[in-house]
């Protein structure tokens, strides 16, 4: 009665199940169910002949259109599967090919070698014709082959494999593994050349690159030039982050190229150098402003730099000052001096309002660095010696003038509008 | 400013904005040694310097308004003061 059931009339039906394997088999238009084991040992008989393969062609072409996907993704591990089939003594679930996610050989443990070998041979070829459903005649071809090849379990399995091999190759599921595996391996090693971890566009880029089969030699020089490259890379960035935060830092800049950000960075860092000039000169002198102010001498007595001191004299020696009751020494007392001259300065500023200290800011710019001493602004005449140093004695004697405003000696005449 | 490319920098901008900067910056002036400048590492001191100057000029704002406090409003140096801190 297997036999019966394996004849062209028949038809296999695959059923997915763990335990309870049926094959439904039917025999001239009526379904005949039949538990797997039963099965098993008739049809390797049936598929002997090559009737059937035939139709077992036909059944696994029959099977495909609903598991194509299936069995691409299977193809490989169905291919490796079956290569040891002969092998293969516990009975797997699952049909042949198609449905199943794992490849059973429907062998059974028992039975003669060739009726194994056969098996095998025919799920290969079965295997080879669900592999290229589209390609059905190469898979009945190979299918034939392998049912010609009925010898030991070895040679079908080989056939088998062969041909499924082959029709492996042709399919871009198998080729795929190889290639991904190809791929980790120029990732891998990228990796390991690669120090730092955010190498993944510099991995991409290398797997790019070497993918032209460049291998032994050009593979040093251009992982040295990538090496090169992303250390320029990294310089790069460094730059330009700092840049972006130099913009940040300058206001009112809305320019983003290179240049112009440097060129605001340079006026606005000479600005800001005179702004703060001004502002402890103004804090140094407001004390001065009004007698008894002893208690801000401190910051006027951290001392002038060298360059104030000879100042000191040239001023004591300007005719602008004439209100200074007593002409001042070659080496000014830091500590004394402010105490006593509070107002003479006072007086010859007296004129010197807020307007002049805005036109001053503009004088300032212009100056270089060299009066770029902010932190140790001593007291008002200190002011005129640091401001003599200045290529613009006349503004800037006019500004520091203005900051030293008079309390009571308003009525004065400007003994120094510019010199 | 100079009338370079200002698509990319060349290279005498390049220069004159660091023999510039190095001239500002007050540790350039005192160790006169150009070498020590990379791009990045003159654009961060150029940056720490701008944000002292900033905090110095936060200070000293705060000092004169202190002062400001102590002084009646409508005198001549007040007006100064307060321009300063505008």
């Amino acid at each position: 009665m297997d036999g019966n059931v394996r004849s062209a009339a028949n038809q296999k039906k695959p059923i997915v199940a763990d335990d309870d394997l049926i094959e439904l088999l039917w025999h001239n238009g009526s379904v005949v169910a039949q538990p797997q084991a039963h099965h098993r040992p008739a049809p390797p008989s049936d598929r002997d002949r090559p009737g059937t393969s035939g139709l077992t062609g036909e059944e696994t072409a029959a099977w495909f259109p609903d598991t194509l996907d299936d069995a691409l993704e299977k193809d490989l591990y169905t291919q490796l599967w079956y290569s040891t089939i002969a092998d293969a003594a516990p009975q797997h679930e699952g049909t042949l090919l198609g449905p199943t996610s794992q490849p059973s050989p429907p062998l059974p443990p028992v039975g003669s070698s060739g009726v194994d070998s056969s098996w095998a041979g025919d799920i290969c070829s079965t295997f080879c014709g669900s592999n290229q459903v589209p390609r059905t005649p190469a898979g009945t071809s190979g299918k034939d082959a392998a049912l010609q090849s009925e010898g030991p379990s070895g040679a079908g399995a080989h056939d088998g494999t062969s041909s499924s091999g082959g029709s492996g190759s042709n399919y871009g599921g198998s080729g795929l593994p190889s290639d991904s595996v190809h791929v980790h391996k120029r990732k891998e090693r990228c990796r390991d050349d690669s120090d730092s971890p955010s190498e993944d566009a510099e991995c991409e880029e290398a797997t790019e690159e070497t993918k032209p089969s460049r291998r032994h030699g050009p593979k040093r020089r251009t992982r040295a030039a990538e090496v090169h490259n992303l250390s320029e890379r990294r310089r790069r960035d460094r730059i330009n982050e700092k840049m972006r935060a130099l913009q940040e830092l300058i206001p009112h800049c809305n320019k983003t190229d290179k240049a112009s950000i440097l060129d605001e960075t340079l006026e606005y860092l000479k600005s800001l150098q005179m702004q703060v000039q001004i502002m402890w000169m103004t804090s140094g002198m407001a004390p001065m402003m009004f007698p008894g102010a002893h208690q801000f001498m401190p910051p006027m007595a951290l001392g002038m730099n060298s360059g104030c001191i000879p100042a000191a004299q040239g001023l004591s020696q300007m005719p602008r000052l004439p209100y200074m009751s007593h002409p001042l020494p070659n080496h000014i007392p830091l500590n004394s001096s402010p105490a006593m001259n509070p107002m003479n300065p006072l007086n010859s500023c007296n004129q010197m309002q807020n307007g002049h200290l805005r036109e001053a800011s503009n004088h300032f710019l212009h100056l270089d660095g060299r009066t770029a001493v902010v932190p140790q602004v001593p007291g008002p005449h200190v002011y005129g010696h640091q401001i003599a140093q200045a290529e613009e004695p006349n503004s800037i004697l006019e500004v520091a003038a203005s900051t030293v405003v008079p309390t009571s000696r308003a009525g004065q005449p400007p003994t120094f509008d510019g010199v | 400013m100079s009338s370079g490319r200002r698509g990319r920098i060349s290279d005498d901008e390049i220069n004159e904005f660091i023999s510039k900067l190095q001239a500002l910056l007050p540790e350039s002036s005192r160790r006169r040694n150009a070498s020590r400048s990379s791009a990045s590492k003159l654009l961060k001191e150029t940056c720490a310097y701008i944000k002292s100057l900033h905090r110095e000029v936060d200070d000293l704002s705060e000092r004169l308004s202190g002062l400001m406090s102590t002084m009646d409003n409508d005198s001549p140096q007040a007006e100064i003061i307060r321009s300063l801190l505008r």
